[in-house]
């Protein structure tokens, strides 16, 4: 659904690229996860692909589309959720919606049950400037499915929700994914595309450092560890093991053998991990 | 359709900012202004440029001289050596109006039958024509006037066609120009700013429509604004006396040269702190062939090629009698193609900067 083959950008026409080499592919109803600390060139990307931004070198398609020429009409099948909230703050949630749908050439979904699906069915009529963030982000997010799109661009998500709206807002991508939405998802959020995406592109500094299924990656650079609580000496004592390190499994085993155990939890390596351990990079910087 | 909508939406928006509003504001207040403050026409102590035969009798020119400068000083009197001299001046002082007082041609006592001309630009109210006929009748009258009463009064003008507006009126083209053409501009620029600063435009971006649906969509919202504010002040003020077609025509054409101009010039910034100097340099520009309107004698080339020059008085025709068609005409085509043209550059510009 997407081919994107080295994709360079520079937002100053010169030397310093915002994206380097970028290349990837998504096919139809998977969904890719751009997961990198800030300024890693996320949003770029999606702004290229969504054709918010001009294609300045490199080869990019979107479902059939070739980006360097976009067509009006691949924005029929297409669902783009922005970073920051853009509503018309001048009109409510409901007229904000009843325009946008006016602007497609299909089908579009009804602007009610869409705001009741966000949680947002008691402020249908209230002005959006009157609206708190998350609201306005809500609003945003929800107005990327009027049109139903196969494909569709996540800037952000779930940024800045409260967890329990960050919740239903993952609900709702997996139901969607579910139904065969092909999915471009950014986040720095290893829990988001860690539960959302069947697969990860690592991204620091413009450049992919690698693509793989977070099952994958975990299996490949994470260390399962052993969280183990046990009585010694009549004292409660804390250890972890790693099953990969031959020492330490036989440690554990010790432990097993000659202690009483109290509490024992396997753990896997969180991407975040695995991102740091990739890239020498931290997701939240 | 999608057009229709986008103009429904973008009325919606600006009905609910305080922008629309300021235009309809202003027509009121001009309204109010010009039917309760200004005068119809205002009371002008114009110059009076006089020349008197030398044949006539001594005691006739120091009459006159005497009359006019004594307890009728509102017009100051100024003695010229030949009527051509006085009409000279006169086309140079628009303000002004001419005397000619000769010896009668036809009398058998050459210097003492007078006979008097009263010279108009052709623009003078009815009122002021009076007033100055009245007060140089006087000059001629017994007691005062010991002489025969004047053999003949002839009135005549220099302008080429006798046609004027009241004072009140003819405030009336640069406001039409103003409020309902170049408020436009600021106007719509303020809209392109607010959906910049919202982002909204990057929405629209992303889907099936085109910039063009959306970039007239605010021009159709600021054209109504515009009409309705035009025709609200021309119709309170001017009443019947103005031709609506002509007037609908122009005004409809100047508001879309305005608004085009506004699109333009908005795509050059990304807010309007950064666009305000730009745009009151253009609108400051624009209100300066006001001064050759009311002004006529000063009109250097730089101002007549301000396009609000020509606007000017193509809306002045519009307010006449007997209009010149073919010049309002011809105007509102020259600004239906230049506003064409300012259209396209502004898609081309906004395609772009969408972009980036
Ligand atoms: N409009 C712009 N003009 C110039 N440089 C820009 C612009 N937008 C982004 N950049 C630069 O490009 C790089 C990538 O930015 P981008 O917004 O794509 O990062 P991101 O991964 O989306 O970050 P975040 O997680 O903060 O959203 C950054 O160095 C940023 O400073
Ligand atoms: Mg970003």
């Amino acid at each position: 659904m997407i081919n994107v083959d080295d994709l360079w950008h520079s937002y100053s026409h010169d030397k310093d690229y915002a994206l380097k080499n970028v290349s990837f592919e998504i096919s139809k109803g998977e969904a890719l996860g751009f997961l990198g600390p800030s300024g890693a060139g996320k949003s770029t990307t999606q702004g290229i692909l969504t054709g918010l931004l001009p294609l300045q070198k490199g080869k990019a398609v979107v479902g059939g589309y070739d980006i360097s020429k976009p067509a009006r009409e691949m924005f029929n099948r297409i669902g783009v959720s922005f970073e920051q909230s853009n509503v018309y703050g001048k009109l409510t949630a409901l007229e904000n919606l009843e325009f946008y749908r006016k602007l497609f050439d299909v089908p579009t979904a009804d602007p009610r049950s869409l705001l009741k699906w966000v949680g947002l069915e008691k402020v249908i009529n209230k002005r959006a400037e009157e609206f708190s963030k998350g609201m306005k982000h809500r609003l945003t997010f929800v107005r990327s499915m009027l049109n139903d799109p196969d494909i569709w661009f996540l800037d952000e998500p779930t940024t800045g929700l409260d967890p329990a709206i960050a919740g239903q807002i993952k609900d709702i991508i997996k139901e969607k994914k579910a139904g065969g939405t092909t999915i471009f998802l950014t986040t720095h959020n290893m829990y988001v595309a860690d539960e959302i995406c069947d697969r990860v592109a690592f991204i620091v500094d413009g450049e992919i450092k690698l693509i793989d299924s977070p099952r994958n990656l975990k299996i490949k650079y994470g260390e399962r560890l052993v969280d183990v609580e046990f009585i010694d000496e009549g004292s409660l004592q804390q250890a972890s093991f790693s099953l990969k390190d031959e020492k330490e499994r036989n440690a554990l085993l010790d432990v097993i053998n000659t202690k009483k155990i109290e509490t024992m939890h396997t753990r896997e390596a969180t991407l975040e991990q695995i991102f740091i351990r990739v890239t020498g990079r931290e997701l939240a910087a | 359709m999608r057009l229709l909508y986008s103009f429904l939406k973008e009325l919606r928006l600006s009905t609910r900012s305080y922008y629309f509003y300021l235009e309809i504001i202003m027509a009121i207040i001009i309204i109010v202004v010009l039917r309760y403050v200004v005068p119809e026409n205002f009371e002008s102590s114009s110059r009076l440029f006089a020349y008197v035969s030398p044949d006539l009798a001594d005691s006739i020119s120091t009459k006159i001289t005497d009359t006019h400068t004594g307890e009728n000083a509102e017009n100051t009197l100024i003695l010229l050596d030949s009527i051509d001299a006085v009409v000279a001046v006169m086309e140079e002082d628009r303000n002004s109006v001419g005397l000619t007082v000769t010896s009668f041609q036809g009398s058998e006592t050459p210097g003492t039958e007078i006979e008097y001309r009263l010279i108009f630009q052709g623009y003078e109210s009815e009122r002021l024509r009076n007033i100055m006929q009245a007060s140089v009748s006087m000059i001629f009258a017994p007691p005062a006037f010991t002489g025969t009463p004047p053999k003949a009064a002839a009135v005549e003008t220099i302008g080429q066609r006798n046609e004027h507006l009241s004072d009140r009126n003819s405030v009336l083209p640069p406001v039409l120009l103003l409020n309902a053409a170049f408020m436009g501009l600021f106007i719509i620029a303020a809209f392109i700013f607010m959906d910049k600063e919202e982002g909204t435009i990057k929405a629209f971006a992303v889907t099936p429509s085109h910039i063009w649906e959306y970039l007239l969509g605010k021009m159709a919202v600021m054209l109504l604004a515009g009409m309705l504010s035009g025709l609200m002040t021309v119709l309170l003020v001017a009443g019947s006396s103005a031709n609506y077609v002509l007037l609908i025509l122009l005004l409809a054409v100047s508001n879309l040269f305005g608004s085009s101009l506004g699109l333009l010039v908005a795509s050059f910034f990304d807010n309007m702190a950064q666009a305000m100097g730009t745009i009151f340099i253009i609108i400051y520009l624009m209100a300066m062939p006001a001064v050759s309107y009311y002004m006529p004698a000063f009109s250097p080339l730089p101002m007549r090629i301000l396009p609000s020059y020509p606007l000017l008085f193509a809306f002045r025709e519009t307010l006449l009698d007997d209009p010149d068609y073919a010049m309002v005409l011809a105007n509102a085509a020259i600004f239906a193609v230049v506003s064409v043209i300012l259209f396209l550059l502004a898609n081309k510009r906004y395609k772009k900067i969408i972009t980036i």
